[in-house]
């Protein structure tokens, strides 16, 4: 216990020192605007006055470096800084919005280890058949589909065909939750697909190679049916790879979620990204950033300490 | 003993092939002028016909036309994207490989970083402080894809730098830039095709997303991705529009996919 005790201390480290050098980098580049970043937000007709005053509020009067350190220890005391569109905190903008997304991204991965676990193990079972020739084919089609190509389809077909849910008719959770469930359903299937041809991959080659092993030999000596073999032992250690792709497939979810939202019209953290953008705020995008890539190595760190403790035998690190 | 080309490999140079002679085609003819847009009601989302193969948009253009055209601008943007990240990330992984010690981790480091990123993230974030447009896209999405190669030429160098011919040029007083060049190049070279192959796949689905969310290829340029956009706006009156450019764009991305894994497929 103490080796994983060491293993997690030293893997939220690096996590640590990663944030902070991606932090670095967002920083960096939100200041290698071309202009004047407030010339740019008031546009050129703007008075001096008002120039001095959004600068001071900004805190670009001050050095890059102390601009900087402002920033990250104003993030760590939960400020991120005020809006210039909606002349709020981006803390509560976020804050708000937070649910809805972690909503798509954990239905998302529900949903794609429901897919790839079952289609997994028939593909690993029946190798070489048909049906494992026809969930390659599948898998390989899921990752070939952006998700937005994907997205547009699944609404004409699911929302205008089929009319299981009305496009563009966002229901909130704080009105009516299942009807919330059921339009976020059709967005998480949308994200699943790929995440799921990953790991049913993936949990299609651990199997193969499990069932090398000599365990599952002495296993079938000693009487199992293949199927027994399969279930009572070698899914258990199949299992394992997979936890490790769970960090990757959640940063990918939020990743993916930035777009599906923007598709099927979900006023997410994706979405307020976006505005930010679009409008060129700079202060909420710059905190947003920050905070989405704080997830993301977070989530993967998670999941490597996991991993270490269900299975101490692997080496992550050196 | 040269490999034997998969199934994989067949299909995704027929798919991607294809692709190669839609595009050369439409710098001598495309069927209608992508740009010509007409004011007419009676031309505007118009059904496939023989005049019209794959119909109208919303403006009244010829949409094969458009998808044609197309073509180059998204390969143009995927091709700069894959060269310029190649060549930062074979530097790189040389650099890494070959010092060594505080300089490789170092610049692992910075790779893990970039990794750690969710990919659409930082081409908003770079598309949000420059200027929206071709560059911006190229620029986020080289930078996206410096990791990959990086790692692999890194690795293909530690691997081969103990191999029996790196040592008998070493012997024989080849210069490092010469070993490097001329005895362990040509040795990564078939990994780094594959990932060349699925990097341009991988650019090319990055491109449309961003250009749907119109912060890529800007207006009137045919992306296939803004033009899937405007199509989702009609999606109820029009779904051959948004069917016909989700397809293209799923043809090609699968194409090259399965041309970077019959690659990897055939090597040893």
């Amino acid at each position: 216990m103490k080796k994983v005790a060491i293993y997690a201390a030293r893997r939220l480290a690096t996590a640590a020192f990663t944030v902070l050098l991606v932090s670095l980098l967002i920083f960096i580049a939100f200041n290698l605007v071309p202009g004047d970043p407030v010339r740019l937000i008031l546009g050129t007709e703007a008075s001096e006055e008002r120039v001095a005053a959004l600068r001071a509020l900004l805190g670009l009067d001050k050095s890059l470096p102390m601009q900087y350190l402002g920033w990250i220890s104003g993030m760590l005391h939960g400020d991120f800084g005020t809006s210039i569109k909606y002349q709020r905190p981006v803390a509560e903008l976020i804050g708000q919005r937070v649910p809805v997304t972690v909503t798509l991204a954990a239905f998302s991965l529900v949903l794609a280890f429901a897919f790839a676990i079952p289609l997994g193990i028939l593909s690993a079972r029946k190798k070489g058949s048909i049906s494992d020739k026809a969930i390659s084919f599948g898998s390989m089609l899921s990752i070939s589909i952006p998700g937005f190509c994907l997205g547009i389809f699944v609404i004409w077909l699911f929302g205008l065909k089929l009319r299981l849910f009305m496009p563009g008719g966002y229901v909130s959770y704080r009105t009516n939750i299942p009807g919330y469930l059921n339009y976020m359903l059709f967005p998480a299937i949308v994200m699943a697909l790929p995440n799921a041809a990953v790991a049913l991959n993936y949990l299609r080659s651990s199997i193969l190679e499990e069932l090398k092993r000599n365990y599952v030999k002495t296993a079938l000596s000693k009487g199992h049916t293949l199927k027994g073999a399969l279930y009572k032992h070698v899914l258990k250690n199949a299992f394992v790879p997979l936890i490790s792709l769970v960090g990757m497939m959640a940063a990918s979810a939020f990743g993916g979620s930035i777009i599906i939202e923007q598709v099927f019209g979900i006023p997410g953290i994706g979405a307020l990204l976006i505005g930010a953008i679009t409008s060129r705020d700079f202060p909420m995008a710059q905190s947003m950033a920050a905070c989405i890539s704080v997830i993301v190595v977070g989530s993967n760190s998670a999941a490597d300490i996991a991993i270490q403790i269900i299975d101490p035998r692997i080496k992550l690190y050196k | 003993m040269r490999p034997k080309a998969n199934g994989k490999l067949k299909v995704g140079i027929a798919m991607t092939g294809f692709i190669a002679l839609l595009m050369i085609a439409s710098f001598f003819y495309t069927p209608y002028d992508p740009y010509a847009m007409s004011m007419d009601l009676a031309d505007k989302l118009q059904l496939p016909s023989s005049a019209h193969w794959l119909g109208t948009d919303n403006f009244g253009r010829d949409i094969l036309s458009r998808l044609m055209a197309g073509i180059k601008h998204t390969m143009l943007t995927a091709a700069s994207t894959v060269a310029i990240s190649l060549a930062i990330g074979v530097f790189l992984g040389f650099v890494a490989g070959y010092i060594g010690k505080a300089v490789d981790e170092a610049i692992m480091r910075l790779m893990d970083a970039i990794s750690a990123f969710p990919g659409i993230l930082l081409a908003l974030v770079l598309v949000a402080v420059l200027k929206q447009g071709p560059q911006a896209i190229i620029l986020a999405l080289s930078i996206l894809f410096v990791p990959s190669f990086t790692r692999i030429s890194r690795g293909g160098l530690l691997q081969l730098k103990s191999a029996d011919f790196v040592k008998s040029a070493e012997v024989f007083g080849a210069s490092r830039l010469r070993i490097i060049f001329f005895h362990m190049l040509p040795n990564i070279y078939p990994t780094l095709l594959s990932s060349i192959v699925l990097g341009l796949s991988s650019a090319i689905m990055s491109e449309s997303s961003m250009s749907y969310l119109g912060l890529g290829l800007q207006p009137p340029i045919p992306s296939w991705g803004r033009m899937l956009g405007e199509a989702q706006a009609v999606l109820l009156i029009a779904p051959w529009y948004a069917a016909v450019t989700g397809l293209a764009i799923v043809f090609c991305v699968m194409g090259l996919n399965l041309l970077g894994e019959g690659i990897r497929e055939m090597l040893p």
